[in-house]
């Protein structure tokens, strides 16, 4: 081996950064509206110029005519078969459409609680996005470019404002609740799930027919089902499973789908209720916030975990004060210090009620920082409290339940 | 195959020209960077250009080395601009919270980040041609047109970041790759 390879395998083998499950799945939508606008402008042209040059040469002139037949062929055999249902046809649908309102159920506590959702589909593309979910736990309304987050329980209301509001951020939120919305979002599943699957069934009670998908997707643990109708081409039913055999009651389950109906205004308006505490994506705190993330992102934990806990301290109560004390935890993790770690963690976690996925976080990391300690009772504890923690969420779940079990199978295998 | 698909629109031969390079050319804009907010808007500037232009890509060509080119590039103007002006925090445009804590956004381990702080104590040029190598398995051909330069230049470069990094390197890492 020569004096140099050792580097260079080091590099080469472990210089290994991936993309976060929400980061790939938020550059791909970035990049899938990029390839759309390509293919709106661009794709005719390229036909055209394969026909320019397949009409100058007579081979190429008889081998194209002899592609086409068979082509077409294929889609009149295909469509003698089977019922004529695409993707593509349920985005077009949708696209069409003004406003979509959706009912349906999340896990709440020991049951289950109702939310609705209605959105207004921009019929131009510089229209702006309006939104409302509402649910026993919260309201998100989406006004364009600005987005209110109600926490009814802490009586919050995060503002978030700014030019980076009018790409996909806040429908991804959204789509976290209702992924079967906006035609984007399912175009992404057929390109994403591994095991996409799609029989034709006939509604017993109306008689129509009836597209049911079922698809899973492996790296967030998540499984879906959901129902089109054929004429329509209209998704009729969504529901999803934080797992990926669709087991148990689903994560939430969209039973009602109303399109086009007459939304009044009032809806997508948001009053700051009464004694409400705000926090504007600019303040104080948040700006100490990203530069703690920043000194994060740079490695830099022992300087990290100080500007974390110092926006915990200026702002306990907001939604960067709670957040922050899970990064204390995260930080002295990461400097081995593991008692520091346990101590953030278990102070972090009576603050998590419901909020997102913090709480399965929060015992995750408690999980693990036991299990480095040693302490594999302790460590069995914390990673069922963080797959029971999961189930409370309306969230896509995450890759943590499964890497959790894995950890447990591995603690009881000991 | 994939390209061609690529070039009449297909957007699951886009998808598995993203699935396949993301992590590689992610890796590639850190190890250039030492910066995951800004190696996500590198690799993510990079990908919608690519999948806007589309079809000015040229079959022959290796996409790989086009990709990462196009990261090299795109992390030359980010290094540019960070050394051309000293902004204030406020004016910069700083990530959302949400999405870059130390639970979202980029993922490496330990001896990943000493890798990337390493590499980044190398002068960029020297940067690039150990990244382009070990990471987008590129030839000093290829990364002597890149940069301009003779192709004894970018190996002299080469072996002056691998004697660097080496030095710099020594002891912190495992070894695990010589086995």
């Amino acid at each position: 081996m020569r004096p140099t390879d050792d580097v260079f395998n080091a590099i080469k083998k472990k210089l290994n950064v991936t993309a976060g499950t929400d980061l790939r799945r938020r550059l791909w939508a970035d990049v899938l509206n990029a390839h759309e606008a390509f293919r709106s402008t661009r794709r005719l042209s390229v036909w055209l110029s394969v026909g320019r040059m397949t009409m100058r040469d007579h081979r190429r002139l008889v081998t194209a005519a002899a592609v086409l037949l068979i082509v077409l062929a294929a889609i009149c055999l295909d469509r003698g078969t089977n019922v004529a249902w695409s993707m593509d046809q349920t985005v077009a649908a949708l696209q069409h459409l003004k406003t979509i309102h959706i009912k349906g159920t999340t896990p709440f506590q020991s049951g289950r609680t109702d939310f609705e959702c209605w959105m207004e589909l921009p019929t131009k593309k510089m229209d702006p996005i309006r939104m409302r979910f509402e649910e026993a736990r919260g309201v998100i309304v989406v006004q364009g470019d600005v987005a209110y987050y109600w926490l009814r329980q802490d009586n919050e209301v995060q503002i978030k404002h700014g030019p980076q509001l009018a790409d996909l951020k806040f429908w991804y939120r959204a789509s976290e609740f209702s992924p079967w919305c906006t035609g984007k979002v399912l175009e992404i599943l057929k390109l994403f799930t591994d095991d996409w699957q799609q029989v034709v069934q006939t509604d017993p009670n109306t008689g129509r027919q009836q597209v049911h998908v079922i698809c899973s997707y492996r790296p967030s643990g998540t499984s879906l089902s959901f129902v089109v109708d054929v004429e329509t081409k209209l998704v009729q039913r969504g529901q999803m499973w934080s797992n990926l055999q669709r087991e148990g009651d689903p994560g939430l389950d969209a039973h009602t789908f109303l399109y086009d109906e007459n939304v009044p205004d009032k809806v997508f308006e948001f009053e700051i209720p009464a004694g409400a505490k705000v926090v504007t994506e600019g303040s104080e705190t948040n700006v100490l916030m990203r530069q703690a993330n920043g000194l994060w992102e740079g490695g830099n934990y022992a300087e990290a975990v100080e500007a974390f806990r110092q926006v915990h301290k200026q702002s306990p109560d907001s939604f960067e004060g709670k957040l922050a004390l899970l990064h204390v935890g995260a930080c002295h993790y990461r400097l081995g210090q593991l008692s520091d770690a346990i101590a953030a963690f278990q102070n972090a976690i009576p603050l998590y009620s419901w909020r997102d996925s913090w709480l399965e976080l929060a015992y995750f990391d408690l999980g693990r920082a036991y299990l480095d300690q040693g302490e594999k009772e302790k460590a069995l504890e914390a990673f069922e409290a963080c797959l029971a923690a999961d189930e409370e969420r309306p969230n896509l779940g995450s890759g943590r339940q499964r890497k959790a079990r894995e950890y447990i199978a591995q603690i009881k295998g000991d | 195959m994939l390209k061609l698909r690529l070039r009449f629109g297909s957007r699951e031969a886009l998808r598995r020209i993203y699935e396949k390079h993301l992590d590689s050319l992610l890796s590639l804009a850190m190890g250039l960077l030492n910066d995951a907010g800004a190696a996500e808007d590198v690799v993510q500037d990079v990908f919608v250009a690519f999948a806007r232009s589309a079809d000015s890509l040229r079959l022959h060509k290796s996409l790989k080395g086009y990709l990462a080119t196009a990261v090299v590039n795109r992390a030359r103007d980010v290094f540019r601009s960070r050394h051309g002006s000293r902004t204030s925090i406020n004016d910069v445009d700083l990530p959302d919270v949400q999405s870059r804590g130390p639970h979202e956004s980029v993922v490496y381990g330990e001896e990943a980040r000493l890798l990337i702080q390493a590499l980044t104590k190398l002068p960029p040029e020297q940067r690039e041609v150990v990244a382009l190598r070990a990471k987008c398995d590129m030839g000093f051909k290829e990364i002597a047109r890149l940069q301009g330069v003779s192709i004894s230049t970018v190996q002299g470069r080469y072996r002056y970041g691998i004697t660097k990094l080496r030095s710099l390197l020594n002891g912190e890492l495992n070894d695990e790759t010589n086995r």
